[in-house]
């Protein structure tokens, strides 16, 4: 194995590790309170849901690139592999944020509404008069629903990056699966650490904390590559 | 996930302690699974289960001080690096041999070498949640670095007792190829997360967590020897899996307030 | 027999699954209160409420249901392996899940229970374990089952390049991620705090306070699971149904127009690709209409 056909690997890894990191950032989840309607965004661990959805996403990527006739080196079939991977883990999320948003609306009699900003920054509807008194928002309004699709498109090219990675270093997808989920789950705990629970999306004052994720992901990553170039000599 | 007061009970082994034995156990494991297939499962298995004994404890002292996101999120954590530690150590040692030529022989310092890479990752990844992501644990580094030893650890430990040896030849078809490394990955990750997830509250004691981790290491055990299909280890571990279950339970019933088999509330005394 | 019908005929089947499969799985997370509704169980005692619910504190269901639906899935796979028929070894790897969920369970309620019993004087309840055990153990079973099943037919049918305990576990993981944003808001938001008035989300004072009567006598998580199979059950069924379809659909989709445009794989992908964003503009649209409404419906609080 030569030089080069080692580095672009190594080098996308370490990005899929980065934006990974980043597309938990923008999914909306309130944690245990949204569970309760307390809280604005869906209602369960950040580490979870991007991992469902991550997940969804690295299983479309890797059914494409087994598919005969995909060579993985090619640019456009590489371009094709992050794509499906991205509108896997969108559909995913999409349909579960709707779901959501329905049961929030129709079996809680809530209307969605964000905390964190005044105005939705999208549709322009005033928030602050639809909470509950006592809560910090509850559903998932348009600001948060567009902030996880790009949350989910983020995290599936992240998880189909890993993968395609894994396997032009030669793994097999076997193999390559299970090491992107391992490094999935890693990078995705790392991102729930630096938020601390809840976020709603890329209008939260916390998603300013953003690069101190991606900085921690990337070393991580970084560590993470090196060891599986090194594992490559070895299949 | 509230963590209901959390708080640190008085320990009835030093962690240290249990993390070395865990260690030095599954290591063990390890080895009898290579040179004794034949009992790969039975012992294998059997000091596997004490990495995620040795794991939950861990888990035990710094999920105590509240991380935030829940017990789950270490567990995780935990296992995500030790899979990546698992599979480097068996690849890792292979490149040495088919690549530089090495002598053949350091194959066999193969959980070595795992061991060795789940510190430095579990080390370096804990640095990084305290700067620059900034947890406020005091032991945050210290415990990513034992967790993700015992996450790897277990994993390999259950990996190669199933496939009879650590050896890349036996372990990668007989465990990874076929991906049971994904089992090892959930159900030693259940195993190290969920004594303690089950047990807090203001009056966890140390003494039922690590009962109850006893018993999830066995059934941990169980299901790997019901995925081999191999009877003896099965009845085996189901046996003492029953036995520290009972114990659990027996704990339990004893340190409860009251126990009532009638739907009735206690009368309130304030 | 045409091949692509096959494919659409196992996706069917697929989705069927998961949709049985996703409903099953958020009423046993209701009979057994697990995830994130289970906060609110836990801290009930605290707050003066002695409960008869069931805790079911096993981690967050996508890595409980990840874990059975993994086991199930090895066990299935090893018993395929020697040769015994599918069917059956997909039941037995699922009662082997289902043994596991059960013994997770009851380490759960007594752990957690027993962990606050002194302090706040919850007594254990030893008929609500044995009452609980059934329901929990026989939904997560189906809900096993159902999964084994999709990712067998992902496996065989679909063209997935991972093993059946890779797939397994994603599977899991991912119903259980469903479940616990979807199906478990109406048990949180809605039943626990049945008695305060609907509409609206409960504030953080109210928290802990949950209901501890129920339409007759004292409840418990069995009544709790008859009132989310009207809508919260259902409606996770649907999602997960509704997501394993479109997304093994929308390639089918670009398979067959592709075909009939005489195209490569490139632009059977990128037909699949746009198809899918068609699907993900739908529902952004959906939630719209959705929000619309019910802030035309239900109108801002004006009384602060």
């Amino acid at each position: 194995m030569d030089f080069l056909s080692m580095l672009i690997p190594f080098v996308e890894i370490t990005l899929a590790g980065a934006i990974i990191n980043a597309s938990v950032h923008f999914v909306p989840v309130g944690g245990a309170p949204a569970a309760m309607a307390t809280s604005t965004g869906i209602g369960t661990g950040t580490t979870q849901l991007a991992a469902g959805a991550g997940f969804t996403g690295l299983m479309a990527a890797a059914t494409i690139a087994a598919q005969s006739g995909v060579d993985i080196f090619n640019p456009l079939h590489w371009a094709i592999i992050l794509l499906s991977g991205a509108v896997g883990s969108m559909i995913m999320l999409g349909l579960t944020m709707l779901m959501g948003q329905l049961i929030y609306v129709f079996g809680v009699g809530v209307v969605p509404a964000a905390d964190k900003c005044e105005r939705d920054p999208i549709t322009g509807d005033y928030q602050k008069p639809y909470i509950t008194p006592g809560t910090t928002g509850h559903g998932v309004p348009t600001v948060c629903f567009i902030s996880g699709l790009i949350g989910a498109a983020l995290g599936g090219i992240g998880g189909a990056l890993a993968y395609v990675a894994l396997i032009q270093l030669g793994f097999s997808p076997e193999v390559a699966g299970i090491i992107a989920v391992g490094f999935f789950f890693m990078n995705a705990v790392l991102a729930s650490y630096n938020i601390g629970g809840t976020i709603e999306g890329f209008h939260d004052p916390k998603f300013k904390k953003i690069p101190n994720g991606i900085i921690a992901s990337f070393i991580a990553s970084l560590l993470t590559g090196v060891i599986v170039v090194l594992m490559a000599l070895g299949i | 996930m509230s963590h209901g007061g959390g708080g640190h009970a008085a320990e009835l082994y030093p962690e240290n302690q249990i993390i070395a034995l865990g260690t030095l156990l599954a290591i063990l494991g390890m080895y009898i699974s290579q040179f004794f297939p034949q009992v790969s499962m039975l012992l294998g298995g059997l000091l596997a289960s004490a990495a995620t004994v040795a794991g939950a404890n861990t888990t035990r002292k710094v999920a105590a001080y509240g991380l935030g996101t829940g017990v789950p999120s270490i567990g995780m954590l935990s296992l995500g690096m030790g899979i990546i530690a698992a599979v480097a150590g068996i690849f890792l040692v292979n490149a040495l041999v088919k690549h530089f030529h090495v002598d053949p022989i350091v194959l066999y310092f193969i959980p070595i070498v795992g061991t060795i890479i789940a510190v430095i990752l579990g080390y370096v990844v804990g640095r990084l949640t305290v700067n620059p992501i900034g947890m406020k644990i005091p032991i945050m580094v210290e415990s990513m670095t034992k967790l993700s030893l015992m996450g790897a650890l277990s994993i390999l430990g259950f990996c190669s007792a199933y496939a009879g040896g650590f050896l890349p030849e036996i372990i990668i078809p007989g465990a990874i190829k076929n991906g049971v490394m994904a089992l090892a990955f959930i159900a030693a990750g259940m195993a190290i997360l969920h004594p303690f997830n089950a047990c807090l509250g203001p009056d966890e004691s140390h003494k039922r967590t690590l009962l109850l981790a006893v018993a999830c290491g066995f059934l941990t055990w169980f299901i790997f020897a019901v995925a081999r299909l191999e009877v003896i280890s099965t009845v085996v571990s189901l046996v003492l899996w029953a036995l520290a279950y009972r114990e659990f339970i027996k704990q339990s019933l004893k340190d409860a307030c009251a126990v009532y088999y009638t739907p009735e509330l206690p009368k309130r005394e304030t | 027999m045409d091949p692509t019908l096959l494919v659409l005929g196992a996706l069917a089947l697929s989705s069927a699954a998961a949709t049985v499969a996703g409903c099953a799985e958020d009423l046993e997370s209701d009979v057994g209160s697990q995830s994130n509704p289970n906060s609110q169980v836990q801290l009930a005692p605290q707050m003066g409420n002695i409960h008869r619910y069931f805790n079911k504190a096993i981690s967050g269901e996508p890595v409980s249901y990840g874990l059975y639906v993994t086991v199930a899935g090895t066990v299935a796979w090893a018993l395929m392996n020697i040769g015994m028929n599918v069917l059956l070894a997909l039941v037995i790897g699922s009662a082997i899940g289902a043994f596991v969920h059960g013994a997770y369970a009851v380490s759960a309620y007594f752990g957690r229970i027993v962990g606050q019993s002194k302090s706040f004087g919850q007594p254990v309840y030893l008929d609500i374990v044995l009452s609980h055990l059934g329901p929990i153990v026989g939904h997560g079973f189906i809900a096993v089952f159902c999964m084994v099943l999709a990712a067998y037919l992902a496996v065989t049918m679909l063209g997935n390049p991972f093993p059946l305990p890779l797939v397994s576990l994603i599977l899991g993981i991912t119903v259980g991620a469903i479940g616990s944003s979807t199906g478990d808001v109406h048990y949180g938001a809605e039943r626990e705090y049945q008695k305060y008035p609907f509409g609206g989300g409960v504030p953080v004072a109210n928290q802990g306070d949950i209901d501890i009567k129920a339409e007759v006598g004292i409840r418990n998580g069995m009544d709790s699971s008859y009132f989310c199979s009207k809508l919260g059950g259902p409606l996770t069924g649907l999602t997960f149904g509704l997501i394993i379809f479109l997304d093994g659909w929308r390639s089918l989709v670009g398979g067959i127009l592709g075909n009939a445009l005489r195209g490569d794989i490139v632009i059977k992908s990128i037909i699949a690709i746009v198809v899918g964003i068609i699907i993900v503009a739908v529902a952004a649209c959906l939630n719209r209409l959705v929000e619309v409404y019910a802030r035309k419906k239900y109108g801002p609080y004006t009384d602060r």
